[in-house]
């Protein structure tokens, strides 16, 4: 097993890794080898910073600049965890049988779950590394930052987007959307899981 | 020295441990460091080992080992063993070369 401190330094070179833009597969087998590396030296009597350096965020760097770009499937795969958040929110309010879909506050809710995403993965990135404080400032501020944008979203979108064109769907249209809807949401929350398990 | 170079002498022998038994990081590490490469850092090969893997100069599989997480094992290709010999070559004409020269000097 790794110390408390080898396994918090370890954590954020796996998060810093896996959160560029590489293939998740390739990645995930170079980190095991430096798990295993980091332990074996542990129990050498070694230092994380004999084994990584002074600088993992440099090293890291090091590794990302050797693994291959993600697969078009491994990207599609990235971009698929945005689904069940953008579907999700259509069901906020209750589904009572029938579902509307209005166009332009469905496109702006897109492109601002996509942008808030963004914006949270390159503010992680940047506070790996960092100091505990520093790092849970961070963390707080896009939670704030996230939150305050998703409530004036929701009570902005109204007043400024024109309701119409919009899709509504009525009965068994409304179920099956529905019912696929949450199909999705629950295999892309739960489907990594079975993965693992396989 | 010049770090390109020591990074090319690095590689070639990192390809002859390899060369003697199918082996993993933490093994192939200590086999260089017992025999004098001194490493700032330890983890130093292992963006070399995945260049090489890239390259197709060595390939790997994974085992499971003892300490717990499946272990990587690199062994070379064929293409592997001609740059090795490529290495041996060039390395033997420099050394004799530098040897040579030093010698002359007298240190």
């Amino acid at each position: 097993m790794l110390n408390a401190r080898n396994e918090t330094l370890l954590n954020e070179m796996k998060f810093y890794v896996r959160s560029s833009s590489v293939s998740d597969k390739k990645a995930s087998e170079i980190l095991m080898e430096l798990e295993d590396h980091l332990l074996t030296a542990q129990q050498d009597g070694k230092s994380f910073e004999q084994v990584f350096g002074q600088n993992p965020k440099s090293y890291c760097d090091e590794i990302i600049r050797e693994l291959p770009k993600p697969t078009k499937r491994e990207q599609l795969g990235t971009y698929a965890l945005l689904i069940p958040l953008l579907l999700l929110w259509r069901f906020i309010g209750g589904f009572s049988g029938e579902l509307v879909i209005p166009l332009y506050e469905t496109i702006a809710y897109m492109i601002l779950s996509s942008a808030l995403a963004c914006g949270l993965l390159v503010a992680l990135r940047k506070g790996a590394f960092m100091p505990k404080r520093q790092s849970v400032w961070i963390t707080y501020v896009i939670s704030l930052v996230t939150l305050a944008a998703y409530v004036g979203f929701f009570v902005f979108a109204n007043r400024f987007l024109p309701v119409e064109p919009r899709l509504v769907l009525h009965g068994s249209y409304a179920y099956v959307t529905a019912a696929i809807s949450l199909f999705i949401i629950l295999f892309s929350l739960f489907g990594p899981l079975l993965k693992k398990k396989r | 020295m010049s770090s390109q170079l020591v990074r090319g002498v690095l590689e070639g022998c990192l390809l002859a441990v390899i060369a003697e038994e199918e082996t993993y990081g933490y093994e192939i590490m200590e086999k260089l460091a017992v025999n004098g490469f001194v490493f700032a850092k330890e983890g130093s090969i292992y963006p070399l080992l995945l260049r090489l893997e890239k390259e197709q100069i060595i390939t790997s599989t994974q085992r499971p080992s003892a300490s717990g997480p499946n272990r990587k094992y690199y062994r070379l290709t064929p293409e592997g063993e001609q740059q090795l010999e490529l290495f041996r070559s060039k390395w033997q004409e420099l050394s004799f070369a530098v040897n040579r020269i030093l010698g002359k000097d007298g240190v």
